[in-house]
């Protein structure tokens, strides 16, 4: 048992080697405020030795030194010393404000800038939002460790010095003692964290049902199970108690550890002093120094004993941030393309988010230029994945996709993206004004273009109607908005670029009959001039589109004109058949997605 | 005006302890133990003054120093032992009674607070143990001041007029550090929210700021939103630099006034040096003690800061779950008669009447937001109807008893609530007894869900994870469905229980509905208007209003929405 948990133990650190390596080497992308560390580096260091002269003119003092020179020099060292450690504190934190600020500038171009599959298997909406909160490590590692290490160390140092100046034995039982100090301080540390990161982790994972219980409530009302709920909670409290207890145990055996060192020190060095006094082999006023340097000395060393612990709390941070920082970003090189045009083709595409699980499993099809094709099939079959690859957010494991017959990979990524434009599921919306949010990522849009959209995509009126019009501020996710007004403003939104290629990815979720009637005429006059693709499981896609490609496990089972595929394909007649449905596949297209942006 | 809400807000903050029990003793046994302590660290002074002026010749100062430290120190932590159990104590006692509360509340706070709750119970509740452990510290610290003046004024009671001095000094810098404490914080609250908020909002998009090729301008705006919190988090600084200048440097004070003090004071022989020192000491204890006083206002305003929500959701009324009448009558209709109800001043439901008669199927339809999910919590009596009233036949469906009530009705949503569980837990979900396995497969089979159970590892003892996410949407909605047939309702609400699944799970989850509303009185709301053909009564809603009810072939007849969303679809 013993022996599992050392190898355990050993595994980790051989892993956060490689962590903090990685960690260095991203220190010098982070645009750090030089200069402003090297004045609180400078400004720290110097007060620790007037802090140091302060205790030097005490022990003067109480040595029986009562002039009123040394009087006015202690009171001035005093203040001194005071206004030194505010300005210290002062500018600690204004470095560390610079710190932050530039590290959250850094890691969020770099977020922006990394290729989709980066995120593997996480939702990359709670991964960048990690990321960017975790971008403090830095400041952290700074601030919380290596600075406090170097000034204890510095101030260890300066002490012992000054109290070698007075005697060379005392400074000697001081050195004795630091490895003795630095044992029992690892020794407690170690126990004591392993202790409570066990009860800590015991109680996360309570607090983790507890929490799920209060989310589960209306569940519970609504099957009138108040009463068993109240004891599930009654039993979890309990068992909170118990760790709550444990952990209150546990805290006091680490203080009266840390206290039982301190004292056995402080014994040690008053008998020393004792010796040496008895034997005049000290002044009175040498050992005054001394006892009061002694409780800084230990005091330094604990500091650098506890500025090393923090290291294990800033590790996974700094490992995610390290990660992050050495990603390769999307490459941009390529062909420059301004105006693409052309059908697409897709020969035997193979793709999977995670190896040996492909979604798509040699894909081939077309879609025409100048033409509504509707992409269909079943949840979860791989439709949205498809079109992903389309705009090249991800790179297909096998096969060729070519517009115009030229492979799109020849052409450079941001120009390439320029060319399609696509409607999510859930549009983007965020809080701000009608105008903003429409047009969103063009850098000028005349009136005359903003009107021209908001009317095509069926929007003009409702945004009239709306208290100022379009500057009406939108709440957040835009949610005083219907489901169709959402939608009709990303399709405004995606006719003001002027992008060739028009994806829209289940436009008619959470819309009624009605509205989804309405949303699929402003579709085909949008459709105009341009490639449209629109993926849907439900049939109402089918009163507009002209060609269908249908996805079924991962493979193209049918394709062509929409009239003759009714009378080939089971699976479009069957679809067809299904005329009313106009709900979306909410949860199942997450899972298809695997990063969809579901709220 | 203002002086009255203040306190109401103390009356409702310290009516959080009102139904809950407290361990007194403890907090007694606090307070006895922690002035032992303060007496033990006074004791220990002269030994250690004796030290730092080198008188340790007498090897008696050498053992009392030691061992007035080391009692010191047990007595510190004893009268910590009291301290970490009353606070879990208070806690456990505390989050018992919010869950218990929470549970009987209506749904629309629930509504209302949600995800909030989560961590008001099972965080906040942890801050309620604080307000009393104030209190704990104010008393202790009162006994320690007036025991290091009193030591204090045995050295010498000319300077023992430094502590009155000390003390107004205190309350100012606590009241201006207050000030500068509020400043601070609500600009640094502002920013961060700004810069959270930005990030949740913005980066939640992050696909599609790639499909909208917006990654530079997200950046620009995520730096000045970055920004922006630099400069909250100067002025911040700037705050504190001026406030430590006022405040902190009481310690370094009294250093200043002992030693200008007390010097010439040594050198007219009046005191001693080894006085002069402990002095000092007594001093600095008496500042600790001191500096909690006016402490215990700003901890108090902290705490009831940090309590105001949880006080707040204690404050709110509980459902009454005992009502008049058993549900035993035999079977009727459910008529609503002119119910008028709204969440905000706007009426979701207006004048809505019409009968589900029962043993019948019925379905309502209309366009988006015409309040047809509206209806089904007033239903289930989680809202009360602002006017008009739902019967049961004829009686009032207020007067029916709370639970009888719920455990008479089964609802299936468009999105099925599971729990973290087995497969067989969340069947058995609304039982009130024991159920035999074969009962549990019965349900399954009735729901269309036996197959794919035996498929999934363990079966019936599958974990199906949070919300049942290692299920698919259309498995999900067949356990839900089980879980109904389990309970054997009287009544089947049916809120698009297929909207979400496509065709081959639709069928499937269709066949086991219908199985499950054979003979039973249902109300289903669906857009599916193939549904139209299995109705045996419709009820047309359009916009909180009834716009036609009857028959199939009567209200195509009649409502012109009705006709529009089968033209439509």
């Amino acid at each position: 048992m013993h022996r599992k948990k050392e190898t355990v133990d050993s595994i980790v650190l051989k892993q956060k080697k490689g962590v903090w390596l990685r960690f260095i080497r991203v220190f010098p992308k982070c645009h750090l405020p030089w200069g402003f560390l090297a004045i609180y580096i400078i400004l720290n260091l110097g007060f620790v030795n007037i802090g140091l002269s302060e205790t030097d003119y005490t022990a003067q003092l109480f040595a029986g030194d009562t002039s009123a020179a040394l009087l006015t020099k202690l009171v001035g060292i005093i203040i001194l010393n005071l206004i030194g450690s505010n300005l210290v504190i002062f500018f600690r934190q204004i470095t560390s404000a610079r710190i932050n600020r530039n590290m959250r500038s850094v890691v969020l171009d770099q977020v922006m800038r990394l290729p989709m599959s980066f995120f593997k298997k996480e939702n990359p909406r709670e991964a960048v939002y990690r990321i960017v909160s975790n971008s403090i490590v830095i400041d952290s590692t700074i601030m919380l460790v290596l600075l406090p290490l170097v000034t204890a160390f510095y101030k260890a140092f300066s002490i012992f010095g000054r109290i070698f100046r007075y005697d060379w034995r005392l400074s000697a039982v001081l050195i004795a003692f630091i490895p003795i100090q630095f044992f029992l301080a690892f020794l407690f540390g170690r126990i004591n964290f392993s202790l409570t990161e066990r009860e800590a982790s015991i109680k996360a994972g309570l607090t983790q049902r507890l929490a799920e219980l209060v989310t589960n409530i209306p569940l519970a009302k609504a099957f009138a199970k108040e009463e068993r709920e109240a004891g599930r909670g009654e039993e979890l409290t309990e068992r909170l108690y118990k760790v709550d207890i444990k952990t209150g145990w546990f805290g006091q055996f680490e203080d009266l550890s840390r206290t039982a060192v301190d004292l056995l020190q402080s014994a040690v060095i008053v008998l020393v002093g004792v010796v040496l006094l008895r034997g005049e082999m000290i002044s009175t006023r040498a050992w005054i120094a001394f006892f009061m340097f002694s409780s800084l000395f230990t005091g330094a060393i604990t500091e650098f004993v506890m500025y090393w612990s923090n290291v294990k709390t800033i590790q996974g941070g700094a490992d995610r941030v390290a990660e992050i920082m050495d990603a390769p970003k999307e490459d941009q090189a390529g062909e420059a393309c301004t105006e693409l045009t052309g059908d697409i083709r897709l020969q035997e595409v193979c793709f999977g988010y995670e190896e040996e699980q492909p979604v798509l499993e040699g894909v081939s099809c077309e879609f025409k230029d100048h033409c509504i094709t509707a992409l269909l099939g079943a949840s979860g079959c791989g439709k949205t994945t498809l079109m992903n690859l389309l705009t090249r957010l991800y790179e297909p494991w096998q096969g060729a996709i070519t517009i115009g017959d030229r492979p799109v990979s020849d052409y450079a990524l941001d120009d390439y993206r320029e060319q399609f434009v696509m409607v999510s599921q859930n549009g983007m919306l965020f809080s701000g004004t009608v105008r903003e949010n429409v047009c969103y990522g063009r850098e000028q849009v005349s009136q005359e273009d903003f009107t021209k959209a908001l009317v095509q995509a069926g929007a003009y009126d409702f945004v009239q109607e709306m208290k100022d019009g379009a500057d009406t501020l939108l709440e957040e996710y835009g949610n005083n908005l219907s489901g169709g007004q959402r939608q009709r403003l990303c399709v405004a939104r995606a006719l003001l670029s002027q992008a060739h290629y028009l994806i829209l990815d289940e436009p008619a979720a959470s819309m009624d009959a009605i509205a989804t009637a309405e949303l699929m005429e402003i579709l085909r006059e949008a459709a105009r001039g341009r490639c449209m693709i629109v993926i849907a499981h439900t049939a109402a896609v089918l009163a507009i589109a002209e060609r269908a490609v249908i996805l079924e496990d991962g493979v193209v089972s049918a394709q062509g004109a929409v009239e003759e595929l009714m009378g080939t394909s089971r699976f479009l007649r069957e679809f067809s058949g299904n005329t009313f449905k106009d709900e979306s596949d909410g949860q199942e297209l997450a899972v298809e997605n695997g990063r969809g942006e579901q709220r | 005006m203002k002086e009255q809400m203040q306190k109401g807000m103390w009356k409702r903050t310290f009516g959080l302890f009102r139904n809950i029990r407290i361990p007194w003793q403890l907090y007694v046994l606090q307070v006895v133990l922690g002035i032992l302590s303060t007496k033990v660290a006074l004791l220990y002074i002269p030994y250690e003054t004796d030290l730092k002026l080198g008188n340790i010749e007498d090897s008696g100062v050498l053992w009392g120093y030691i061992g007035f430290q080391m009692l010191s120190v047990l007595a510190g932590i004893a009268a910590s032992i009291p301290a970490f159990y009353s606070a879990a104590v208070v806690k456990r006692n505390l989050q018992n009674r919010l869950i218990g509360h929470s549970l009987r509340l209506p749904l629309g706070a629930f509504e209302k607070n949600g995800s909030r709750m989560v961590s008001w119970i099972t965080q906040d509740s942890g801050y309620a143990e604080g307000l009393l452990t104030s209190l704990v510290g104010f008393l202790t610290g009162m006994a320690s001041v007036y025991m290091s003046v009193a030591a204090m004024s045995a050295i010498d009671v000319a300077m023992i007029y430094i502590v009155p001095f000390l003390l107004v000094y205190i309350v100012f810098s606590t009241w201006l550090e207050g000030k500068f404490m509020f400043l601070r914080e609500r600009r640094g609250r502002r920013a961060d929210a700004e810069l959270t908020a930005y990030l949740a909002e913005h980066l939640g998009f992050f696909t599609q700021i790639r499909q909208l090729h917006s990654q530079k301008e997200e950046s620009r705006r995520g730096k000045e939103a970055v920004q922006r919190f630099y400069q909250a988090e100067v002025y911040q600084a700037v705050l504190t630099l001026v406030n430590n200048f006022i405040s902190s440097p009481i310690t370094n004070i009294i250093t200043i006034l002992v030693f200008v003090m007390g010097v010439p004071r040594v050198n007219d022989g009046s005191i001693t040096i080894e006085e002069l020192a402990a002095f000092q000491n007594y001093i600095l204890i008496a500042y600790g003690s001191l500096s909690s006083l006016p402490g215990l206002y700003t901890s108090l305003m902290y705490y009831n800061g940090q309590l105001f929500y949880i006080s707040g959701l204690m404050a709110e009324k509980e459902e009454v779950y005992e009502r008049n009448r058993t549900m035993d009558m035999p079977d009727a209709d459910l008529t609503f008669c002119d119910v008028t109800f709204g969440y905000g001043e706007k009426p979701v439901v207006e004048g809505a009447s019409f009968t589900v008669p029962h043993g019948k199927t019925t379905l309502l339809v209309g366009p988006n937001g015409s309040g047809k999910s509206t209806l089904f919590k007033l239903i289930e009596r989680f809202y009360t109807p602002d006017s008009g009233r739902i019967c049961f036949g004829e009686r009032d469906a207020q007067e029916i008893h709370l639970k009888e009530w719920r455990q008479s009705v089964a609802y299936v949503l468009q999105e099925p609530q599971l729990f973290d569980g087995t497969i067989r837990e969340n069947i058995n979900y609304g039982m009130n007894r024991e159920v035999s396995q074969e009962e549990t497969r019965q349900a399954a089979r009735m729901a269309c869900a036996e197959e794919f159970i035996q498929e999934l590892p363990g079966g019936y003892e599958f974990e199906i994870g949070e919300n049942g996410c290692r299920l698919s949407a259309g498995q999900r909605q067949r356990i839900a469905i089980a879980r109904a047939v389990m309970l054997d309702p009287a009544y089947l609400l049916l809120d698009e229980a297929t909207c979400n699944l496509d065709i081959y799970a639709e069928m499937l989850v269709t066949e086991a509905l219908v199985k499950l509303m054979k003979g039973r009185t249902t109300l289903m709301i669906s857009h599916d208007m193939k549904m139209l053909e299995r109705a045996e009564h419709v009820v047309v809603l359009n916009q909180g209003r009834v716009e036609a009810e009857g028959t199939r072939e009567e209200v195509q007849a009649k409502s012109e929405i009705l006709r529009k969303l089968i033209i439509a679809g």
